[in-house]
Protein backbone atom coordinates (compact mmCIF):
# COMPACT_ATOMS: atom_id res chain seq x y z
CA UNK A 1 0.00 0.00 0.00
CA UNK A 2 1.83 3.29 -0.85
CA UNK A 3 1.58 6.35 1.27
CA UNK A 4 -1.42 8.08 -0.18
CA UNK A 5 -3.88 4.95 -0.17
CA UNK A 6 -2.28 4.51 3.84
CA UNK A 7 -3.83 8.51 4.20
CA UNK A 8 -7.22 7.51 2.77
CA UNK A 9 -7.58 4.38 4.53
CA UNK A 10 -6.60 6.22 7.58
CA UNK A 11 -9.25 8.97 6.96
CA UNK A 12 -11.56 6.50 6.48
CA UNK A 13 -10.81 4.55 9.96
CA UNK A 14 -10.81 8.02 12.02
CA UNK A 15 -14.61 9.10 10.53
CA UNK A 16 -15.77 5.45 12.43
CA UNK A 17 -17.02 7.57 15.52
CA UNK A 18 -18.04 5.71 18.60
CA UNK A 19 -21.62 6.30 19.16
CA UNK A 20 -21.14 7.45 22.89
CA UNK A 21 -19.51 10.01 21.47
CA UNK A 22 -23.01 11.52 20.41
CA UNK A 23 -23.22 11.78 24.08
CA UNK A 24 -20.47 14.35 24.36
CA UNK A 25 -22.47 17.68 24.65
CA UNK A 26 -24.97 16.06 26.74
CA UNK A 27 -22.33 14.91 29.51
CA UNK A 28 -20.86 17.86 29.55
CA UNK A 29 -24.02 19.79 30.81
CA UNK A 30 -24.45 16.86 33.38
CA UNK A 31 -21.10 17.09 34.82
CA UNK A 32 -21.61 21.10 34.81
CA UNK A 33 -24.77 20.45 36.81
CA UNK A 34 -23.30 18.40 39.58
CA UNK A 35 -20.64 20.73 39.44
CA UNK A 36 -22.99 23.42 40.10
CA UNK A 37 -25.23 21.04 42.68
CA UNK A 38 -21.64 19.77 44.39
CA UNK A 39 -21.69 23.79 46.10
CA UNK A 40 -24.90 23.06 47.96
CA UNK A 41 -24.33 19.75 48.97
CA UNK A 42 -21.64 20.84 51.49
CA UNK A 43 -18.38 18.98 48.98
CA UNK A 44 -15.24 20.44 50.10
CA UNK A 45 -14.88 24.07 48.18
CA UNK A 46 -12.93 24.80 45.59
CA UNK A 47 -14.06 28.35 45.62
CA UNK A 48 -14.98 29.70 48.57
CA UNK A 49 -16.37 32.96 45.95
CA UNK A 50 -18.18 29.97 44.46
CA UNK A 51 -20.08 29.51 47.36
CA UNK A 52 -20.86 32.94 48.42
CA UNK A 53 -22.14 33.03 45.14
CA UNK A 54 -24.46 30.78 44.95
CA UNK A 55 -25.34 31.98 48.81
CA UNK A 56 -25.74 35.70 47.97
CA UNK A 57 -28.19 34.34 44.96
CA UNK A 58 -30.20 32.16 47.82
CA UNK A 59 -30.34 35.13 50.42
CA UNK A 60 -31.47 37.36 48.04
CA UNK A 61 -34.40 35.55 46.59
CA UNK A 62 -35.19 32.85 49.75
CA UNK A 63 -36.75 34.83 52.61
CA UNK A 64 -36.72 31.35 54.27
CA UNK A 65 -32.98 30.55 53.67
CA UNK A 66 -31.96 34.02 54.48
CA UNK A 67 -33.92 32.87 57.80
CA UNK A 68 -32.52 29.86 58.39
CA UNK A 69 -28.61 31.19 57.63
CA UNK A 70 -28.92 33.86 59.80
CA UNK A 71 -26.47 32.37 62.18
CA UNK A 72 -24.00 31.92 59.96
CA UNK A 73 -22.31 35.06 60.39
CA UNK A 74 -19.33 35.14 58.18
CA UNK A 75 -21.39 34.24 55.00
CA UNK A 76 -23.93 36.50 56.37
CA UNK A 77 -21.94 39.39 56.28
CA UNK A 78 -20.16 38.66 53.45
CA UNK A 79 -23.27 38.42 51.65
CA UNK A 80 -24.71 41.57 53.39
CA UNK A 81 -21.63 43.80 52.48
CA UNK A 82 -22.23 43.29 48.95
CA UNK A 83 -26.04 43.80 48.80
CA UNK A 84 -25.90 47.73 48.31
CA UNK A 85 -24.31 47.29 44.99
CA UNK A 86 -25.54 45.46 41.90
CA UNK A 87 -21.76 45.40 40.55
CA UNK A 88 -20.24 43.58 43.29
CA UNK A 89 -22.90 41.57 44.10
CA UNK A 90 -22.65 40.44 40.35
CA UNK A 91 -18.53 40.11 40.90
CA UNK A 92 -19.48 37.79 43.98
CA UNK A 93 -22.02 35.52 41.70
CA UNK A 94 -19.16 35.35 39.11
CA UNK A 95 -16.33 34.60 41.68
CA UNK A 96 -14.77 37.30 40.98
CA UNK A 97 -13.32 37.84 44.21
CA UNK A 98 -9.61 37.28 45.57
CA UNK A 99 -9.73 35.55 49.33
CA UNK A 100 -7.41 37.40 51.86
CA UNK A 101 -7.67 35.76 55.23
CA UNK A 102 -5.10 37.75 56.62
CA UNK A 103 -5.37 38.59 60.34
CA UNK A 104 -3.87 40.23 63.09
CA UNK A 105 -4.37 41.16 66.62
CA UNK A 106 -3.71 44.37 68.68
CA UNK A 107 -4.76 45.02 72.29
CA UNK A 108 -8.13 42.66 72.35
CA UNK A 109 -8.91 43.66 68.79
CA UNK A 110 -8.66 41.63 65.82
CA UNK A 111 -9.36 43.03 62.27
CA UNK A 112 -8.79 40.16 59.39
CA UNK A 113 -9.23 41.04 55.90
CA UNK A 114 -11.65 38.74 54.05
CA UNK A 115 -11.55 39.46 50.63
CA UNK A 116 -10.81 41.64 47.76
CA UNK A 117 -12.64 42.58 44.51
CA UNK A 118 -10.57 44.71 42.85
CA UNK A 119 -10.15 45.87 39.23
CA UNK A 120 -8.35 48.03 36.88
CA UNK A 121 -9.98 51.02 38.42
CA UNK A 122 -11.29 50.50 41.71
CA UNK A 123 -9.97 48.38 45.17
CA UNK A 124 -12.50 46.84 47.45
CA UNK A 125 -11.37 45.57 50.31
CA UNK A 126 -13.82 43.83 52.76
CA UNK A 127 -12.19 43.00 56.52
CA UNK A 128 -13.98 42.43 59.71
CA UNK A 129 -13.21 43.86 63.52
CA UNK A 130 -13.61 41.99 66.62
CA UNK A 131 -13.60 42.06 70.34
CA UNK A 132 -14.60 40.76 73.17
CA UNK A 133 -13.69 44.13 75.34
CA UNK A 134 -15.68 46.62 72.52
CA UNK A 135 -19.13 46.86 71.89
CA UNK A 136 -18.42 48.90 68.53
CA UNK A 137 -15.72 49.74 66.29
CA UNK A 138 -15.11 51.56 63.50
CA UNK A 139 -11.94 53.78 62.20
CA UNK A 140 -10.24 55.58 59.89
CA UNK A 141 -8.17 54.25 56.89
CA UNK A 142 -5.37 55.23 55.09
CA UNK A 143 -4.01 53.24 51.93
CA UNK A 144 -0.10 53.82 51.14
CA UNK A 145 0.62 52.65 47.55
CA UNK A 146 4.21 51.37 46.67
CA UNK A 147 5.66 54.42 44.85
CA UNK A 148 4.08 56.59 47.60
CA UNK A 149 1.57 58.70 45.24
CA UNK A 150 -1.35 59.53 46.92
CA UNK A 151 -2.62 61.79 43.69
CA UNK A 152 -5.99 60.45 41.61
CA UNK A 153 -7.59 58.41 43.81
CA UNK A 154 -10.23 58.42 46.27
CA UNK A 155 -10.19 56.07 49.11
CA UNK A 156 -13.81 55.44 51.29
CA UNK A 157 -14.90 53.60 54.13
CA UNK A 158 -17.99 51.99 54.64
CA UNK A 159 -19.37 50.16 57.75
CA UNK A 160 -22.24 48.38 57.72
CA UNK A 161 -25.05 49.93 59.68
CA UNK A 162 -25.28 46.78 62.65
CA UNK A 163 -21.62 47.57 63.32
CA UNK A 164 -21.30 43.50 63.02
CA UNK A 165 -20.63 42.64 59.77
CA UNK A 166 -17.70 43.28 57.06
CA UNK A 167 -16.65 46.72 56.83
CA UNK A 168 -15.31 48.19 53.21
CA UNK A 169 -12.41 50.29 52.06
CA UNK A 170 -12.89 51.38 48.64
CA UNK A 171 -10.56 52.96 46.68
CA UNK A 172 -11.38 54.58 43.25
CA UNK A 173 -8.20 55.64 40.53
CA UNK A 174 -9.73 58.30 38.22
CA UNK A 175 -6.69 58.26 35.52
CA UNK A 176 -4.14 55.91 36.51
CA UNK A 177 -4.83 52.24 37.08
CA UNK A 178 -4.66 50.24 39.77
CA UNK A 179 -1.23 49.06 41.07
CA UNK A 180 -0.03 45.93 41.80
CA UNK A 181 -0.27 46.39 45.71
CA UNK A 182 -1.09 48.22 48.71
CA UNK A 183 -0.96 48.59 52.10
CA UNK A 184 -4.24 49.17 54.40
CA UNK A 185 -3.28 50.96 57.48
CA UNK A 186 -6.21 51.10 59.87
CA UNK A 187 -6.81 52.95 63.08
CA UNK A 188 -9.50 51.85 65.08
CA UNK A 189 -11.64 53.70 67.93
CA UNK A 190 -14.16 52.05 70.01
CA UNK A 191 -16.98 52.14 72.48
CA UNK A 192 -15.21 49.71 75.62
CA UNK A 193 -17.73 46.90 76.96
CA UNK A 194 -18.70 48.64 80.19
CA UNK A 195 -19.19 46.27 83.46
CA UNK A 196 -22.26 45.72 84.33
CA UNK A 197 -22.29 48.19 87.26
CA UNK A 198 -20.32 51.07 85.63
CA UNK A 199 -22.44 54.02 85.62
CA UNK A 200 -23.06 54.29 81.91
CA UNK A 201 -22.58 58.18 81.25
CA UNK A 202 -24.90 61.20 80.58
CA UNK A 203 -26.25 61.93 77.06
CA UNK A 204 -25.05 65.22 76.98
CA UNK A 205 -21.69 63.79 77.92
CA UNK A 206 -21.78 62.49 74.17
CA UNK A 207 -22.48 65.23 72.45
CA UNK A 208 -21.49 68.82 71.83
CA UNK A 209 -22.47 71.35 74.07
CA UNK A 210 -22.31 74.79 74.17
CA UNK A 211 -20.28 74.90 70.35
CA UNK A 212 -16.98 72.78 71.96
CA UNK A 213 -15.89 70.15 69.80
CA UNK A 214 -15.46 66.70 71.68
CA UNK A 215 -11.81 65.83 73.02
CA UNK A 216 -10.50 63.60 69.95
CA UNK A 217 -10.92 59.96 70.77
CA UNK A 218 -7.81 57.90 71.15
CA UNK A 219 -7.28 54.78 69.03
CA UNK A 220 -7.10 51.85 70.50
CA UNK A 221 -5.43 50.01 67.94
CA UNK A 222 -3.21 50.04 64.62
CA UNK A 223 -3.13 47.72 62.05
CA UNK A 224 -1.57 47.46 58.86
CA UNK A 225 -1.88 44.93 55.87
CA UNK A 226 0.13 44.69 52.60
CA UNK A 227 -2.21 43.94 49.82
CA UNK A 228 -0.91 42.15 46.62
CA UNK A 229 -3.29 41.71 43.87
CA UNK A 230 -3.90 38.96 41.63
CA UNK A 231 -3.43 40.45 37.97
CA UNK A 232 -5.74 38.59 36.52
CA UNK A 233 -8.21 41.08 38.15
CA UNK A 234 -6.00 44.73 38.49
CA UNK A 235 -5.79 44.11 34.02
CA UNK A 236 -9.89 43.54 34.25
CA UNK A 237 -11.27 46.02 32.18
CA UNK A 238 -11.74 47.16 28.68
CA UNK A 239 -12.33 50.85 27.24
CA UNK A 240 -14.63 51.25 24.11
CA UNK A 241 -13.94 54.60 21.65
CA UNK A 242 -17.04 56.25 20.42
CA UNK A 243 -16.86 59.97 19.28
CA UNK A 244 -20.55 59.93 19.07
CA UNK A 245 -21.69 63.50 18.79
CA UNK A 246 -25.19 64.03 20.29
CA UNK A 247 -27.16 67.54 21.41
CA UNK A 248 -28.68 67.93 24.81
CA UNK A 249 -31.28 70.82 26.33
CA UNK A 250 -29.06 72.70 22.81
CA UNK A 251 -25.69 72.01 24.42
CA UNK A 252 -23.59 70.17 22.09
CA UNK A 253 -21.43 66.83 23.19
CA UNK A 254 -19.27 63.78 22.52
CA UNK A 255 -19.73 60.38 23.46
CA UNK A 256 -16.02 59.96 23.50
CA UNK A 257 -15.51 56.47 25.30
CA UNK A 258 -16.99 53.64 27.80
CA UNK A 259 -15.32 52.31 29.72
CA UNK A 260 -16.14 48.61 31.52
CA UNK A 261 -14.68 47.40 34.65
CA UNK A 262 -16.21 44.67 36.82
CA UNK A 263 -16.95 47.00 39.26
CA UNK A 264 -19.03 50.03 37.16
CA UNK A 265 -19.22 51.47 33.76
CA UNK A 266 -17.83 54.83 32.69
CA UNK A 267 -19.22 57.32 29.67
CA UNK A 268 -16.91 59.71 29.27
CA UNK A 269 -18.47 62.67 27.35
CA UNK A 270 -16.44 65.99 26.73
CA UNK A 271 -18.48 69.34 25.94
CA UNK A 272 -18.19 71.62 23.44
CA UNK A 273 -16.62 75.37 24.13
CA UNK A 274 -19.56 77.10 22.99
CA UNK A 275 -21.71 75.40 25.50
CA UNK A 276 -23.49 78.13 27.23
CA UNK A 277 -24.28 75.89 30.69
CA UNK A 278 -21.84 73.40 32.22
CA UNK A 279 -23.74 69.48 32.47
CA UNK A 280 -23.44 69.29 36.54
CA UNK A 281 -26.06 66.18 36.46
CA UNK A 282 -27.24 63.20 34.15
CA UNK A 283 -30.12 61.07 34.93
CA UNK A 284 -29.67 58.04 32.65
CA UNK A 285 -28.98 54.19 32.76
CA UNK A 286 -27.95 51.38 30.46
CA UNK A 287 -29.67 48.55 28.44
CA UNK A 288 -28.54 45.52 26.83
CA UNK A 289 -30.09 43.20 23.98
CA UNK A 290 -30.82 40.59 26.56
CA UNK A 291 -33.52 42.67 28.78
CA UNK A 292 -30.91 43.73 31.56
CA UNK A 293 -30.72 47.47 33.04
CA UNK A 294 -27.78 48.94 34.54
CA UNK A 295 -28.04 52.39 36.56
CA UNK A 296 -26.28 55.03 37.53
CA UNK A 297 -24.15 54.78 40.29
CA UNK A 298 -26.18 55.21 43.78
CA UNK A 299 -23.27 54.31 46.21
CA UNK A 300 -19.98 56.41 46.03
CA UNK A 301 -18.67 58.05 42.99
CA UNK A 302 -21.02 58.65 39.90
CA UNK A 303 -19.58 61.12 38.56
CA UNK A 304 -16.52 63.09 37.81
CA UNK A 305 -15.15 66.64 36.23
CA UNK A 306 -11.86 67.91 35.32
CA UNK A 307 -12.61 71.55 37.16
CA UNK A 308 -14.00 73.08 39.85
CA UNK A 309 -16.21 74.73 37.68
CA UNK A 310 -16.10 72.85 34.45
CA UNK A 311 -19.07 70.30 34.75
CA UNK A 312 -19.07 67.04 34.93
CA UNK A 313 -17.14 64.62 31.92
CA UNK A 314 -17.25 61.04 33.40
CA UNK A 315 -20.34 59.87 34.69
CA UNK A 316 -20.82 56.16 36.33
CA UNK A 317 -23.01 53.12 36.31
CA UNK A 318 -23.56 49.86 37.52
CA UNK A 319 -21.71 47.31 35.57
CA UNK A 320 -22.64 45.67 32.35
CA UNK A 321 -19.38 43.61 33.07
CA UNK A 322 -20.46 39.92 33.38
CA UNK A 323 -23.82 40.69 31.74
CA UNK A 324 -22.06 39.89 28.26
CA UNK A 325 -24.03 41.95 26.12
CA UNK A 326 -22.76 43.22 22.70
CA UNK A 327 -24.36 45.91 22.28
CA UNK A 328 -25.46 48.63 24.83
CA UNK A 329 -27.91 51.93 24.63
CA UNK A 330 -27.75 54.46 26.75
CA UNK A 331 -30.69 56.10 27.76
CA UNK A 332 -30.58 59.73 29.01
CA UNK A 333 -33.63 60.54 31.02
CA UNK A 334 -33.14 64.15 32.65
CA UNK A 335 -30.05 66.42 32.93
CA UNK A 336 -29.12 69.31 35.08
CA UNK A 337 -27.19 72.02 34.06
CA UNK A 338 -25.24 75.15 35.74
CA UNK A 339 -25.30 78.22 32.86
CA UNK A 340 -21.88 79.40 32.81
CA UNK A 341 -22.19 82.75 34.75
CA UNK A 342 -23.37 81.20 37.38
CA UNK A 343 -20.47 79.69 38.60
CA UNK A 344 -19.90 81.62 42.37
CA UNK A 345 -22.28 82.36 44.75
CA UNK A 346 -21.36 84.70 47.11
CA UNK A 347 -22.07 83.93 51.04
CA UNK A 348 -22.27 86.28 54.06
CA UNK A 349 -21.67 83.62 56.37
CA UNK A 350 -22.23 86.02 59.29
CA UNK A 351 -26.17 86.66 58.35
CA UNK A 352 -26.16 82.57 56.95
CA UNK A 353 -27.47 84.43 53.71
CA UNK A 354 -26.37 84.80 50.05
CA UNK A 355 -25.57 87.70 48.59
CA UNK A 356 -26.38 86.79 44.78
CA UNK A 357 -28.79 84.82 43.65
CA UNK A 358 -28.92 81.09 43.91
CA UNK A 359 -27.15 79.19 40.99
CA UNK A 360 -30.27 78.90 38.57
CA UNK A 361 -30.54 74.73 38.18
CA UNK A 362 -32.31 73.79 34.72
CA UNK A 363 -33.87 70.21 34.14
CA UNK A 364 -34.12 68.86 30.75
CA UNK A 365 -37.89 69.12 30.81
CA UNK A 366 -38.13 72.91 32.09
CA UNK A 367 -36.60 75.35 34.48
CA UNK A 368 -36.66 76.22 37.95
CA UNK A 369 -34.75 77.32 40.58
CA UNK A 370 -32.97 75.74 43.61
CA UNK A 371 -30.01 75.86 46.18
CA UNK A 372 -26.46 75.40 45.33
CA UNK A 373 -26.75 71.84 43.79
CA UNK A 374 -24.51 69.75 46.12
CA UNK A 375 -20.93 68.38 44.51
CA UNK A 376 -18.68 65.71 46.24
CA UNK A 377 -14.99 66.00 45.41
CA UNK A 378 -13.58 63.32 47.86
CA UNK A 379 -10.39 62.74 45.43
CA UNK A 380 -7.04 62.80 47.39
CA UNK B 1 -20.93 32.80 23.67
CA UNK B 2 -24.43 31.56 25.39
CA UNK B 3 -24.46 27.91 26.70
CA UNK B 4 -27.09 26.77 24.01
CA UNK B 5 -25.10 28.28 21.18
CA UNK B 6 -22.09 26.87 22.61
CA UNK B 7 -23.86 23.20 23.06
CA UNK B 8 -25.00 23.36 19.09
CA UNK B 9 -21.56 24.43 17.89
CA UNK B 10 -19.83 22.02 20.05
CA UNK B 11 -21.78 18.93 18.84
CA UNK B 12 -21.06 19.95 15.19
CA UNK B 13 -17.74 19.92 15.77
CA UNK B 14 -17.40 16.64 18.21
CA UNK B 15 -16.56 14.01 15.04
CA UNK B 16 -13.51 16.36 14.13
CA UNK B 17 -12.26 17.29 17.61
CA UNK B 18 -12.60 12.92 18.18
CA UNK B 19 -10.58 12.38 14.98
CA UNK B 20 -7.74 14.92 16.62
CA UNK B 21 -7.86 13.45 19.98
CA UNK B 22 -7.34 10.04 18.36
CA UNK B 23 -4.12 11.15 16.30
CA UNK B 24 -2.65 12.76 19.29
CA UNK B 25 -3.75 9.66 22.06
CA UNK B 26 -3.92 6.72 19.86
CA UNK B 27 -6.59 5.35 22.10
CA UNK B 28 -10.36 5.61 21.05
CA UNK B 29 -11.21 5.20 24.49
CA UNK B 30 -8.80 7.98 25.93
CA UNK B 31 -9.85 10.16 22.51
CA UNK B 32 -13.44 10.04 23.80
CA UNK B 33 -12.63 10.87 27.05
CA UNK B 34 -10.65 13.48 26.20
CA UNK B 35 -13.36 15.06 23.70
CA UNK B 36 -15.58 14.70 26.59
CA UNK B 37 -13.43 16.99 28.84
CA UNK B 38 -12.70 19.53 26.47
CA UNK B 39 -16.14 19.76 25.97
CA UNK B 40 -16.77 20.40 29.18
CA UNK B 41 -13.79 23.16 29.79
CA UNK B 42 -15.66 24.61 26.95
CA UNK B 43 -18.77 25.04 28.81
CA UNK B 44 -17.44 26.18 31.66
CA UNK B 45 -15.44 28.69 29.64
CA UNK B 46 -18.07 29.45 26.29
CA UNK B 47 -19.28 32.87 27.96
CA UNK B 48 -15.35 33.66 27.84
CA UNK B 49 -15.39 33.83 24.05
CA UNK B 50 -16.74 37.25 22.97
CA UNK B 51 -15.81 36.12 19.06
CA UNK B 52 -17.24 33.61 17.72
CA UNK B 53 -15.86 33.12 14.36
CA UNK B 54 -12.84 31.94 16.46
CA UNK B 55 -14.94 29.01 17.77
CA UNK B 56 -13.45 26.13 16.12
CA UNK B 57 -9.83 27.23 16.39
CA UNK B 58 -10.67 28.34 20.46
CA UNK B 59 -12.32 24.63 21.56
CA UNK B 60 -9.54 22.53 19.21
CA UNK B 61 -7.06 24.04 21.06
CA UNK B 62 -8.93 23.54 24.53
CA UNK B 63 -8.61 19.73 22.68
CA UNK B 64 -5.40 19.87 22.44
CA UNK B 65 -4.37 21.10 25.89
CA UNK B 66 -6.23 18.15 27.70
CA UNK B 67 -4.52 15.44 24.71
CA UNK B 68 -1.12 17.38 25.94
CA UNK B 69 -1.98 17.05 29.56
CA UNK B 70 -2.80 13.40 28.67
CA UNK B 71 0.63 12.67 26.81
CA UNK B 72 2.21 14.20 29.93
CA UNK B 73 0.68 11.97 32.20
CA UNK B 74 1.17 8.72 29.94
CA UNK B 75 4.29 9.78 29.42
CA UNK B 76 5.83 6.44 30.63
CA UNK B 77 3.17 3.99 29.53
CA UNK B 78 3.30 5.52 25.75
CA UNK B 79 6.92 5.55 25.24
CA UNK B 80 7.18 6.79 22.21
CA UNK B 81 10.50 8.53 21.86
CA UNK B 82 10.66 11.38 19.51
CA UNK B 83 12.87 11.18 16.78
CA UNK B 84 15.02 13.86 14.97
CA UNK B 85 14.19 15.47 12.13
CA UNK B 86 16.32 14.30 10.04
CA UNK B 87 15.25 10.52 10.27
CA UNK B 88 13.80 10.48 7.41
CA UNK B 89 14.62 6.87 6.38
CA UNK B 90 13.11 5.39 9.36
CA UNK B 91 9.51 7.44 8.49
CA UNK B 92 9.64 6.06 5.35
CA UNK B 93 9.81 2.00 6.39
CA UNK B 94 7.17 2.90 9.05
CA UNK B 95 3.57 2.72 8.76
CA UNK B 96 1.97 6.06 8.62
CA UNK B 97 0.14 5.92 11.69
CA UNK B 98 3.16 4.76 13.55
CA UNK B 99 5.47 7.76 11.64
CA UNK B 100 2.75 10.69 12.23
CA UNK B 101 2.98 9.12 15.91
CA UNK B 102 6.57 9.41 15.74
CA UNK B 103 7.16 12.73 14.33
CA UNK B 104 8.56 15.56 16.63
CA UNK B 105 5.63 16.97 18.25
CA UNK B 106 5.72 20.47 16.72
CA UNK B 107 5.35 19.34 13.13
CA UNK B 108 2.76 16.54 14.74
CA UNK B 109 0.57 18.97 15.83
CA UNK B 110 0.57 20.68 12.64
CA UNK B 111 0.20 17.42 10.44
CA UNK B 112 -2.65 16.33 12.53
CA UNK B 113 -4.76 19.66 12.52
CA UNK B 114 -4.24 20.71 9.06
CA UNK B 115 -4.60 17.28 7.22
CA UNK B 116 -6.83 14.79 9.54
CA UNK B 117 -9.07 17.43 11.11
CA UNK B 118 -9.06 19.56 8.35
CA UNK B 119 -8.28 22.70 9.63
CA UNK B 120 -7.47 25.54 7.14
CA UNK B 121 -3.84 26.98 6.78
CA UNK B 122 -5.08 30.27 9.28
CA UNK B 123 -7.18 28.01 11.94
CA UNK B 124 -4.27 26.06 12.18
CA UNK B 125 -2.02 28.77 12.62
CA UNK B 126 -4.16 30.46 14.97
CA UNK B 127 -5.41 27.11 17.04
CA UNK B 128 -1.20 26.45 17.55
CA UNK B 129 -0.51 30.17 17.97
CA UNK B 130 1.97 30.25 15.29
CA UNK B 131 2.56 31.93 12.19
CA UNK B 132 1.50 30.44 9.01
CA UNK B 133 4.14 30.91 7.37
CA UNK B 134 5.36 28.65 10.35
CA UNK B 135 2.66 26.32 9.55
CA UNK B 136 3.54 26.27 5.99
CA UNK B 137 7.34 25.29 6.46
CA UNK B 138 6.16 22.76 9.31
CA UNK B 139 3.77 20.81 7.22
CA UNK B 140 6.08 21.07 4.26
CA UNK B 141 8.59 19.03 6.37
CA UNK B 142 6.53 16.66 7.82
CA UNK B 143 5.33 15.70 4.95
CA UNK B 144 8.64 15.52 3.21
CA UNK B 145 9.34 12.54 6.14
CA UNK B 146 6.50 10.73 5.81
CA UNK B 147 6.89 10.58 2.17
CA UNK B 148 3.17 11.82 1.81
CA UNK B 149 2.89 13.86 -1.34
CA UNK B 150 -0.20 16.20 -0.26
CA UNK B 151 -0.74 20.10 -1.40
CA UNK B 152 -2.90 22.74 0.51
CA UNK B 153 -6.34 21.65 -2.13
CA UNK B 154 -5.97 18.05 -0.89
CA UNK B 155 -6.05 18.85 3.08
CA UNK B 156 -9.34 17.86 3.97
Amino acid sequence: MDRMNEYQALLQALSETPPALEGSVARAKAKDRRRRAGRWCGIPMASLGGLAAAFVLLVNFSLPFARACGNIPFLKDLAAAVAFSPSLKAAVEHDYVQPIGQSQTVNDVTMTVEYLIVDQKQVNIFFSLKSDAYTALWGDPEVLEPDGETGGRSVGWRSPEDGSGLQQVVVNYLEGDTPDALTLRFKVMGDRERAPDEPIPAPDALSRIGGEALPEREYVAEFTFDLGFNPAFTETGETISLGTPFTLDGQDFTADSVEIYPTHVRLNLSADPANTAWLKGLDFYLTDENGNRYDKVSNGISATGTGHAGGMTSFRLESSYFGRAEHLTVHIAGCTWLDRDREYVTLDLAQGKALSPPARRRDAGGDYTSGVHGQYHPFR
Amino acid sequence: MEQNEYALRADGLKERLYRTACLYLRSKSQALDAVDEAVYKGLRACHKLREPEYFTTWLTRILINVCNAELRRHKRELAVEELPETAAEEFDALPLRDAVDRLPEALRAVVILRYFTGLTLAETSAALEIPQGTVSTRARKALSLLKLELNDEEAR
